[in-house]
């Protein structure tokens, strides 16, 4: 009965701020500009290797359009490439950014197993990150991954083949096998003394091998994992990697397991269209409420909801499930038959009914048993 | 088919070039063996091969473009490809070292080189047939073997020679002119990459439809507000 | 697993009139079946051992992608010792970066493999192990033959965890250079050379001629084992190369 308490509280249907349902086009920014960031920045490093070198004059052809190429590009902003370039380096897994250095926190936690003991200096590192993912949750796995750009446009993929009449992908497995894995991946850590995230966590690896391929000139093993489980993603489940195996994903869905910010339907404008339970790459349940702590704020099911019935709010639980959408068919229905019933009595009818009705059937099964 | 074949064998100019610039050669390996006659005592000395000499000509000694030591059956092969940087219109030269590896000195027989195109075409069959660089005989323990290319490119030399019955062959690979920056699996990335951004950005209504009729074909995802089990799998602990 | 669906459908038909439950085609979840007081029931010792299992299988499947990367990486393997081999000990042309830590076990549990030292190496002599690296895979190292080391120093402050300690240049111990003075072309008067000398970035209290006038070099307690000496090395068998430094030796002599 406590839903009933909250959605009356909430009576006056709120619409999100109008700026949210735009968020996942900047999250697509986002998300290539740390991709091509990734790409950028091992032909820097060519670039600041040709000048302290001064070897301009003795570079290949192609050498040289990469030497004008990031001349061009970033002569505008530094007057010393050779050491200015410095301020930004290496990848997701772990870099610097202007001076501040940040890391994986799976990075933390696999070198912390490996060496079973605590740095504490590369530990400060991962802070920030950490204090980000309790506050926004698996924002990591939506906004930053290098490897997530990949892995949605491999979904699209998947949807336009679906259209095409190839039906694939559509295995669906538990979803806490990615916490084995990364208590299995911390274990073999412990017991080999080598990082074994490092090898199978796809932004580590698309980080290094970008690098690989662009400053040392060839791609190494983790690119062929890496095709690997997009092949997986196409033709067995749908985002299987990050879904259900990813020890990333795990981490971070552990620590934001209470985050503040955390997307909400608003009852009164939903229309049980369930786009969002579409749209949605972790596979989760917005339309009845099932966010959970797989949910990474990608704010796709805002864009997509037609009825703009999604929004952020503030609280570090989700609302309990609130049954159909009051702008749907089902609830609709509901109301008749409530009014139906209700017609000897008079006036009792209302938001009652909607929670009573037969969408929550688990009181009624109880009843049953 | 046949043009390619005729393209790619008018690429390379070799033993009829070389022996065009036979004086160049030839004065090119009188050097070179005077310079070994005075540096070296013994047979078995390394024929000084690097950058002492302080000439960097390809007259002279430079340092190899590759030096290769390896085991075959039972001989100890030695290989080197000069000049350094191997440039179209530019000869440059093959020494091939041959010596058995119980001790019983180096082969004596004859040596033949070939060369096949080994770049992107050449996988799909139409890099032209290999062609006969050359066959050398053994001179100061070493087979030397001259080569003209006129198209920068990925080759294959092969050395072959026969010790008695037993047949040697031996692939290097060579590359004339400055190394290409994309390789095979960069372009596969590439195509890949630009395969997902395409389709993506360009069917992306119908690739919601998909997802749409993926969504509806695999069930748990439907409208109905059954609560419960449905599209609840392994709900998170 | 018909008597749980019997069970579920039971409840389904009984409690929603014909409204189809989903879960009638799904053996009861926790909360649904049989979660009261069913201690000894043949359901809940399945329920257990179901669990069980999946838990086993969950635990062999998260471990498959490391076992496939483990069983493709050979064990960690060192070059093919040289012809000169006997001469003085192995060479050594995995040198890890300057600053790392000494045992490699624990340079290795300490290194997360970011790449960052590879990133803002200059010369960039610092590249990684691949699959040969085994369980070393993703760490860094030196082939001083391919690339050697410039003691830039650029490496050690961006290491993000121990691995790299920022020492000075002085103090670096990457190994130490040795001469094979049966091939050095002036140790065995074969004319002049003296190109490990002249590019040594410690100068003369690493690497010197042993007289004056006489272009046979000498490695001194200087060395820091950067490998700047062996890729100049003009002679293709490379006569000099980098070794442990327990187990190298320097002159003891100077002029």
């Amino acid at each position: 009965m406590k839903e009933h308490a909250s959605t009356q509280a909430g009576t006056a249907v709120h619409k999100p701020f109008f700026l949210w349902r735009h968020l996942n086009k900047l999250r697509w920014v986002v998300l290539s500009l740390v991709f091509s960031m990734l790409v950028l920045l091992p032909m820097l490093h060519l670039y600041q290797t040709y000048v302290a070198a001064h070897a301009y004059d003795l570079l290949a052809p192609s050498e040289k359009r990469l030497y004008d190429a990031m001349e061009l590009l970033t002569s505008p902003f530094v007057s010393d490439p050779e050491k200015q370039l410095d301020a930004v380096k290496g990848t997701t897994w772990s870099g610097t950014l202007f001076g501040l250095k940040l890391s994986d926190p799976l990075a933390v936690v696999g070198q912390m197993a490996a060496g079973l003991t605590i740095y504490w200096p590369f530990l400060v590192t991962a802070l920030i990150p950490i204090g980000f993912t309790v506050v926004f949750g698996r924002f990591f796995c939506g906004w930053i991954c290098p490897a997530t750009f990949l892995y949605e446009l491999n979904s699209n993929i998947a949807g336009w083949l679906h259209w095409a009449g190839f039906r694939i992908g559509g295995r669906r497995f538990d979803k806490r096998i990615k916490y084995g894995v990364l208590a299995l991946g911390v274990v073999v850590s412990a017991a080999t003394g080598s990082i074994a995230f490092a090898a199978i966590y796809p932004p580590a690896i698309i980080g290094r091998e970008i690098y690989y391929a662009v400053a040392l000139s060839g791609f190494g093993a983790g690119a062929a994992f890496f095709a690997g489980t997009l092949l997986f993603d196409l033709l067995v489940a749908r985002r299987g990697f990050c879904r259900y195996l990813c020890p990333g994903g795990a981490l971070y869905s552990l620590l934001g397991r209470y985050r503040l910010v955390r997307i909400r339907r608003i009852v009164e404008s939903c229309n049980d269209c369930a786009k969002c339970n579409v749209v949605c790459e972790f596979g989760l349940d917005p339309l009845r409420d099932g966010f959970g702590q797989e949910c990474n704020n990608c704010t796709a099911c805002i864009a997509v909801c037609p009825t703009d019935a999604m929004t952020f709010v503030l609280r570090p639980t989700d609302v309990p499930p609130q049954g159909p959408g009051h702008l749907g068919r089902q609830y609709r229905r509901a109301m008749e038959k409530a009014a139906g019933e209700a017609a000897g009595r008079e006036r009792d009818r209302g938001a009652r009914a909607a929670g009573d009705g037969e969408s929550t059937s688990r009181p009624e099964r109880e009843e049953a048993a | 088919m046949a043009g390619k074949v005729g393209a790619a064998s008018g690429v390379l100019r070799r033993p009829r070039a070389s022996v065009g610039a036979l004086g160049l050669v030839l004065q090119g390996l009188a050097a070179f063996a005077f310079v070994l006659a005075v540096l070296c005592s013994g047979a078995r000395a390394h024929h000084v091969l690097g950058r002492p000499a302080y000439s960097l000509n390809e007259d002279s000694n430079t340092p190899p473009a590759i030096q290769v030591e390896t085991q075959v059956g039972d001989y100890a092969i030695n290989y080197m490809i000069f000049p350094a940087f191997p440039r179209p219109g530019v000869p440059g030269r093959i020494n091939f070292y041959a010596r058995k590896i119980d001790g019983s000195g180096p082969f004596k027989g004859k040596v033949t080189f070939q060369v096949k195109d080994n770049s992107w075409a050449a996988w799909f069959g139409f890099g032209g047939e290999p062609e006969t660089l050359g066959v050398q005989v053994i001179d100061d323990n070493v087979y030397r073997q001259g080569f003209l290319f006129q198209k920068p490119g990925d080759y294959i030399i092969t050395a072959a020679f026969k010790d008695g019955d037993m047949p040697y062959v031996i692939d290097f690979p060579l590359r004339i002119g400055p190394p290409s920056r994309v390789g095979p699996v960069a372009i596969a990335a590439g195509l890949i990459l630009a395969l997902l951004i395409g389709v993506s950005v360009v069917q992306r209504r119908r690739a919601m439809t998909g997802k749409l009729r993926a969504a509806h074909a695999g069930g748990g995802s439907g409208a109905k507000h059954t609560g419960g089990a449905d599209g609840a799998e392994g709900e998170a602990p | 697993m018909a008597t749980a669906g019997e069970r579920a459908k039971g409840r389904g038909a009984g409690g929603n009139g014909g409204q189809q439950s989903p879960s009638a085609h799904r053996p009861p979840r926790s909360g649904v079946g049989d979660e009261v007081g069913h201690a000894g029931h043949p359901l809940y010792r399945r329920g257990l051992l179901k669990s069980g299992i999946s838990a086993l299988v969950l635990f062999l499947a998260a471990g498959m992608p490391y076992a496939i990367a483990r069983f493709l990486a050979p064990a960690a393997s060192r070059p093919a010792p040289r012809h000169n081999a006997k001469v003085s000990p192995r060479p050594r042309n995995r040198m890890r970066p300057p600053g790392a830590l000494a045992d490699d076990a624990a340079f290795i549990a300490a290194c997360i493999g970011c790449g960052l030292c590879g990133e803002v190496c200059p010369p960039r002599a610092i590249v990684f192990h691949a699959r040969e690296g085994g369980g070393a895979v993703n760490t860094p190292y030196i082939d001083p033959e391919a690339r050697a080391c410039t003691l830039c120093g650029k490496c050690m402050p961006v290491c993000p965890t121990e691995a790299l300690t920022v020492v000075p240049r002085e103090k670096i111990d990457m190994g130490l250079a040795q001469i094979d003075r049966t091939a050095c072309y002036p140790w065995v008067d074969r004319g002049i050379c003296g190109a490990c000398v002249s590019v040594c970035p410690l100068g003369e209290r690493a690497i010197g001629f042993k007289q004056w006038n006489q272009y046979k070099p000498l490695v001194r307690k200087g060395c820091v084992g950067c490998g700047l000496c062996v890729e100049v090395c003009p002679h293709p068998s490379k006569p000099i190369w980098i070794v442990d430094r327990s187990e190298g030796s320097v002159a003891k002599h100077s002029i």
